[in-house]
Formats: C-alpha cells, structure tokens, sequence
C-alpha cells in the first residue's frame, strides 16, 4: 500500500467534493505527503459512483494524484484493484474516499460489493496540466 | 365512464400480478394470489374503490419500506441456513443494500412528514413475505438455496415491475421520486446478481459440497 493512501470521507467533505464535475481537473493539492517535489502539481480527481457505475469508467492519471470516489447512490460501494493492491474499503452513501496512487496504482478495478461495476484508471503519459499554485 | 372504470381495473390488475409475483416460490402460488386478488376485488365492493384509487405517497413510502423489509428478513433467514458461499454472499449484499436503501427512505419519510400508509399491496408483500418464508424454512441445503434465490430473481423482477408501473407514474413528491428513481437500478442490480448465482446453482458450478 505504499504511495496509496485510501481514506474514507464523511458527509461533509462530500458536500464540498460534489461541487466539481466529474473527472475534471479539480484542485490543486497544497501537500500531498510522499510526493516529493512533484507534491504542488498533484491534482486531485473525481469520480462519482451513480447508478451502480464509475463516472468516468477510464480515469487518466498520474502517479502522486489523488482520485476521489463519491457515492451518490444509495447503498455502500467500494473501489477495489485486487491486481494493483487498493481498496477504499466501504464508501457509504454521500460519503467519498480517496486514494493517492502511486507507481502501481494503475489498472482495472471494481466494486468488491457489486462485482458487475468495472472501472480502470490509465496512467497518462505526460503529466496533465493543473491549475497554478496560489503562490505563484 | 366505462372506460375509466377498465383503466382503473387493468390498473389494479398489474398490480396484483406484481404483487403476485412476490408471493411466493413456484407460478402455483403466484396464479393463485391472482386469482385471490381479483376475487377481493370482484367479491367485495366496499374494498373496490380502495384497491383500484390512486397510490398516494404515504402508500407509496409503505410499499418501499415493506419491500426493502421483506427482502431483509428473507436474507437473514438465508444467513442462518445456507452453507454455499454464493448464497451466503449474495444474502449479506441483499441484508446491507436493503439496510442501507431503507434507511434512505426512512429517513426522507421522517424529512418530509409523511407517514407510511400500508395498502393492499404493501400489506399483500407483507403478508406473501411471511409465508414464503415459512416455507422456505422448513428446508435445507440445495433445495433452499434453489429455493431463496429462485424467490429473489422473482422479487426483484416484481419490484422493478412495480416500480415502472405503479409507483413512478403515481408518485407525488419530487424527492420521494428521486429516491425510487435511485432504488431502480439497485433492484436492477440485484436481479443481475440473483440470476447469476441462481446459474451457477443450476450448472453445480460453486464450491458448495452437497
């Protein structure tokens, strides 16, 4: 699990998290422990669980990226990569987890509830363009 | 007038053939619960306009939560006989999702005030829930697990049916709608996962060791 850090989120962050399209180029992390100097230009990207399907189902992403899973169904899902070796672990309704992906963090992964709910995360091949840091 | 009247009463019929269909385990006894609800129907004129009038949201809320609940109990029942791990599984989904779907509702109930009225549908899923599961108690190993899951590919199809046919064209409340419309795809979901273990079951394709 190194690099990757699953977390799960209560209703409130959830809220604020709800406010970003899905899958957009979201938020620039201040700090994202472990990153190193990369950490200013990791970009925090979302995808939302609804109707029993990840929304985008291929998310482009970048190792140090933090991917945001936000349930707005009505019962519990997980994010799983068996291969890849994550799991958000339970994500209630209109709660959301995260995880920081590292090197491995890339392929296919499914709802470990719902079997049927297929999504895989691409690594991009250059890294995506994020919004300026505040200090610059 | 007369046209209305057969609006209505074609109405009520797909109801109680939904509502049969969450009977009980085999066609016999989904035929007879048709049979019995025309009968009502046909026998007693004061129930009539009852059975045939408009689904309000509190009935609507009651079907729902009786619904979910007739699911749980099912499950839990599964919980405690089964040995297949297919079956054990699917019954835990079916425990958690139905928990956490009822919750929702309850929840959404309490915000807007309204209180959930049983019809003859809810009460008819209520009482065909307990019955079934009677029976379904007095067996074991592979004829229960046949048994639960035959029973849940039945239910989910009959709830979607409900869903399309009598609750979202009747419904009221926008946030109430926006719940069944959210509840559809977990029904959907659930018929998708109940007809896979009930293959498996069939082609023996499962760890479990009869």
């Amino acid at each position: 699990m190194r690099g990757q850090v699953p977390t799960n989120e209560a209703g409130a962050r959830h809220r604020r998290a709800r406010l970003l399209a899905p899958g957009a180029l979201a938020l620039v992390l201040a700090a994202v422990p472990g990153c190193g100097s990369h950490a200013r230009h990791a970009v925090a990207r979302q995808v939302v669980i609804r109707s029993f399907a990840y929304d985008p189902a291929d998310l482009a992403a970048a190792p140090g990226d933090t991917v945001v899973w936000v349930n707005e169904d009505i019962v519990p899902h997980t994010a799983t990569s068996a291969q890849a070796g994550w799991n958000t672990g339970s994500i209630a309704p209109d709660s959301s987890a995260r995880v920081v992906l590292g090197r491995r963090s890339f392929g296919p992964y499914a709802c470990s509830f719902h079997p049927n709910m297929k999504g895989i995360l691409t690594r991009n091949g250059a890294r995506p363009a994020s919004l300026p840091h505040p200090s610059e | 007038m007369r046209q209305r009247i057969l609006v209505g009463r074609l109405t009520w019929a797909a109801v109680a053939l939904c509502a049969a269909g969450l009977l009980g385990l085999g066609a016999g006894s989904a035929s007879a619960a048709v049979h019995k609800s025309w009968k009502t129907k046909s026998s007693y004129g004061s129930t009539t306009s009852h059975m045939s009038g408009p689904v309000s949201d509190a009935n609507i809320a009651a079907i729902v939560t009786t619904a979910n609940k007739v699911d749980i109990q099912n499950a839990r029942e599964a919980e405690r006989i089964s040995k297949n791990p297919k079956v054990l599984e699917f019954a835990r989904r079916m425990t958690t999702d139905h928990t956490a779907a009822n919750r929702q509702a309850m929840d959404l109930a309490k915000r807007l005030n309204l209180t959930p009225k049983p019809d003859a549908l809810s009460r008819s899923l209520e009482t065909s829930g307990t019955q079934t599961r009677s029976r379904m108690m007095s067996m074991t190993g592979a004829s229960f697990d046949r048994a639960y899951i035959d029973n849940e590919v039945k239910l989910h199809e009959s709830v979607l049916n409900v869903i399309d046919n009598t609750l979202l064209p009747n419904v009221q409340n926008a946030d109430l709608k926006k719940l069944i419309q959210d509840t559809r795809p977990v029904i959907e979901e659930h018929l998708r996962m109940a007809k896979d273990v009930q293959s498996q079951l069939s082609t023996g394709s499962n760890s479990y060791q009869r």
